[in-house]
């Protein structure tokens, strides 16, 4: 006969295994009631402000009524705002960024620069950038120094949207030099302000570490930058 | 030693192997969760419209075709419909006895091309290559009967850009999938190739190539592998993805470094399991030359792809999974004891050699041997429920894991009864179709011990 200590190893084993599928269960039908509660609420809000931002975008400053913006419903806000600026082109984001303005998002995303949620500085970091938010300078600065490549980068981004031509300098070196930044993402960050880095970034290639140099090649294949003056040289 | 001894001895070997491997597929469950978590903080990113950067590789896509001559030209204009910057596509037109060329010639206005390919790649004689005069990205090779690896080597030969994706002719790719393939390799210069996240589109809606809503199937096969699928994409790889050490790339739908594959020697036409051998023979050999390098998985459900819904079909893929599994793996096991064979030498492969290759026997044998054990009375029904309950347990554990990650992650099944549903297939699957599955794996192994021939045969679709 199978000694007692076989049973009580293979009970437990399977009294464990139960255990934890039971909580993963729980754990399955809270995340969805979270989440079909979440999705309730987004698109209700959606309803209600996609309409005003797209209004936005179209009319002057101040000629819009505004619905009144719950204190609940800010990072939703955030979030429908972000989304909407990146897709009109022109004077619509400067529309909607006067009603981001109107709205208090500046003030809401400025916070969350320093929240502990890695997600929430990253929504933040940015919103500051759509923004072109020049109180958020100190904070993004240090963020773009960040040893998380997401956000640093992000970081960066949004520093040369506040204005190129300081956050040029302080960003050279890293866009050859951050091995960890993807690349598709430097050249969001050179395309935000494409001639100033052309004139920052042509001139300093010949400086550029060997081992630098494929990457800051490769950034000036894709951004189709002019190196004959280099190449003559 | 007595022959309770030696009882005792075998029951607490079989328990332990039944905690060891679903212990060990928990833990890459764990490692997956991280990379998982760390994907969704990014999902702030991914809302928004996205940019192509101009830095993307161009890739070549490869497509072989056997007798699809019924849906062959709705499979190309999905992937002529891809959203990419620069691709092209292949299709490897095997030796078709039906008219699959035909309709393709019909309906992409199909004209010779005077083209030769590298040679590079031994392969079956090829009769011509073509070229769309409407569609500048499509050309189509058509040559003699050789199998899907020969397909893939022709294709190779002729290929133009630095980056091919191998993809079933049958597959339903998302409209961004070789965006999302591609990334690692834009990411980290040391990526030779990546995979992606297959699921099974039986149930869902699919119109023009393209997915249009996504849903379980009826059929109870393809049901259970839902959650089978779940378990093996969602934990399985991207867990060893994460040691860089994923030993398998599946053949509907990988992206390579087309020079690191012809450095490799292509696809092995002589086996089953071609998709498998290559990424292992890969490993060895980057290993072998101290190369950096990573092999990457994409979690995004990027391709589906149609299940068997039969038992005779389920059966012979499953005997042929495992046929090709202990091909790569016999072929390769020098990487095993390799000093320099890192994760995949030193564990991906133990792991894949203890509880995938062997585990049909042990689970197979375990399982016999506590039946006919309790049967003849040498333990009791106490000692045989305890390790019923342990083993099936441990089992529903693990179904149970994989839904926990795709409710994390991508939600795909949108409604509660669609989860309801998974969840209580994950339990069901555990009395008799996983047992069935592991009884086929056995099945394959004999043959391949025995070196029966090997033939992939014919699986009965239903079309999507």
């Amino acid at each position: 006969m199978i000694s007692d200590p076989f049973i009580r190893a293979a009970v437990l084993a399977g009294a464990v295994s139960l255990g934890i599928t039971v909580m993963l269960a729980l754990a399955i039908v809270v995340m969805r009631w979270r989440l079909a509660r979440d999705t309730v609420r987004w698109q209700r809000f959606v309803d209600r402000w996609r309409p005003t931002l797209l209004e936005a975008t179209l009319v002057e400053p101040g000629q819009l009524a505004l619905p009144v913006l719950e204190r609940a419903d800010r990072l939703r806000c955030l979030r429908l705002w972000m989304y909407v600026h990146e897709s009109v082109r022109g004077v619509g984001r400067e529309r909607l960024a006067s009603l981001a303005r109107s709205l208090g998002l500046d003030r809401t995303a400025r916070r969350r620069l320093a929240c502990r949620s890695r997600v929430g500085r990253l929504q933040a970091v940015l919103a500051c950038g759509l923004l072109r938010d020049a109180q958020a300078w100190d904070r993004l600065f240090s963020l773009s120094r960040d040893r998380d490549p997401m956000l640093s980068v992000c970081a960066a981004r949004a520093l040369v949207r506040i204005d190129p031509a300081r956050a040029i300098p302080h960003l050279l070196p890293a866009v050859t030099r951050r091995a960890d930044w993807d690349p598709a993402m430097v050249v969001g960050v050179v395309a935000e302000a494409r001639a100033p880095w052309e004139a920052a970034l042509v001139p300093a290639l010949p400086r550029v570490p060997a081992h630098e140099l494929p990457r800051a090649l490769r950034l000036a294949a894709a951004l189709k930058l002019d190196l004959t003056p280099q190449v003559q040289s | 030693m007595s022959a309770a001894d030696l009882i005792d001895a075998v029951t607490w070997f079989v328990l332990g192997y039944f905690v060891l491997l679903n212990g060990g597929y928990l833990a890459l469950n764990l490692l997956s969760i991280g990379s998982l978590y760390r994907g969704l903080q990014q999902r702030v990113l991914d809302q928004l419209p996205q940019a192509f950067s101009g830095l993307e590789p161009a890739v070549t896509v490869l497509m072989p075709a056997f007798n699809e001559e019924v849906t062959i030209v709705n499979s190309v204009r999905s992937m002529l419909q891809l959203a990419y910057t620069e691709f092209e596509v292949i299709v490897i037109n095997d030796g078709s006895r039906d008219g699959t060329l035909r309709v393709l010639r019909e309906a992409f206005a199909l004209e010779p091309a005077p083209e030769a390919g590298t040679g590079a790649l031994c392969t079956r004689p090829v009769r011509g290559v073509w070229r769309s005069a409407s569609h500048p990205r499509l050309r189509v090779i058509d040559k003699d009967n050789g199998g899907k690896a020969d397909s893939l080597n022709a294709g190779i030969n002729v290929a133009r850009y630095g980056l091919f994706c191998a993809v079933d002719a049958d597959s339903i790719l998302s409209r961004d999938a070789l965006q999302r393939v591609a990334q690692p390799f834009l990411r980290d210069a040391r990526v030779i190739a990546t995979g992606g996240t297959v699921r099974v589109a039986n149930g869902c809606d699919v119109a023009s190539g393209f997915l249009q809503r996504v849903d379980l199937p009826r059929n109870p096969w393809a049901l259970f592998q839902v959650v089978e699928y779940l378990r093996a994409f969602l934990f399985g790889r991207l867990g060893w993805s994460q040691l860089n050490a994923m030993l398998i790339i599946s053949g509907a739908f990988g992206l390579f470094r087309t020079q690191v594959v012809l450095d490799a020697g292509g696809y092995r036409t002589d086996t089953l399991g071609e998709d498998m051998e290559l990424v292992v023979r890969i490993h060895r050999l980057m290993r072998q030359q101290r190369v950096d390098y990573r092999v990457e998985f994409v979690p995004d459900p990027v391709c589906w792809t149609e299940a068997p819904e039969d038992r005779r079909t389920l059966r012979n893929q499953r005997i042929r999974w495992q046929r090709g599994l202990a091909e790569s793996l016999l072929a390769h096991w020098r990487l095993m004891v390799n000093p320099r064979g890192g994760g995949p030498g030193w564990l991906a492969f133990p792991f894949m050699v203890a509880f995938e290759l062997l585990g049909p026997v042990v689970e197979v044998g375990g399982f016999a041997f506590m039946v006919l054990a309790f049967a003849w009375g040498l333990v009791s029904w106490e000692a045989f429920a305890a390790f019923l309950f342990a083993a099936i347990g441990l089992g529903i554990l693990l179904s149970a894991s994989g839904l926990l990650l795709e409710e994390m992650s991508f939600h795909l099944y949108p409604r509660g009864r669609q989860v309801a549903k998974l969840a209580l297939v994950a339990v069901a699957e555990n009395f008799g179709y996983r047992q069935l599955t592991t009884w086929w794996r056995l099945i394959g192994l004999w043959r391949w011990a025995t070196g029966r021939e090997a033939k992939w045969g014919r699986m009965q679709r239903k079309g999507l």
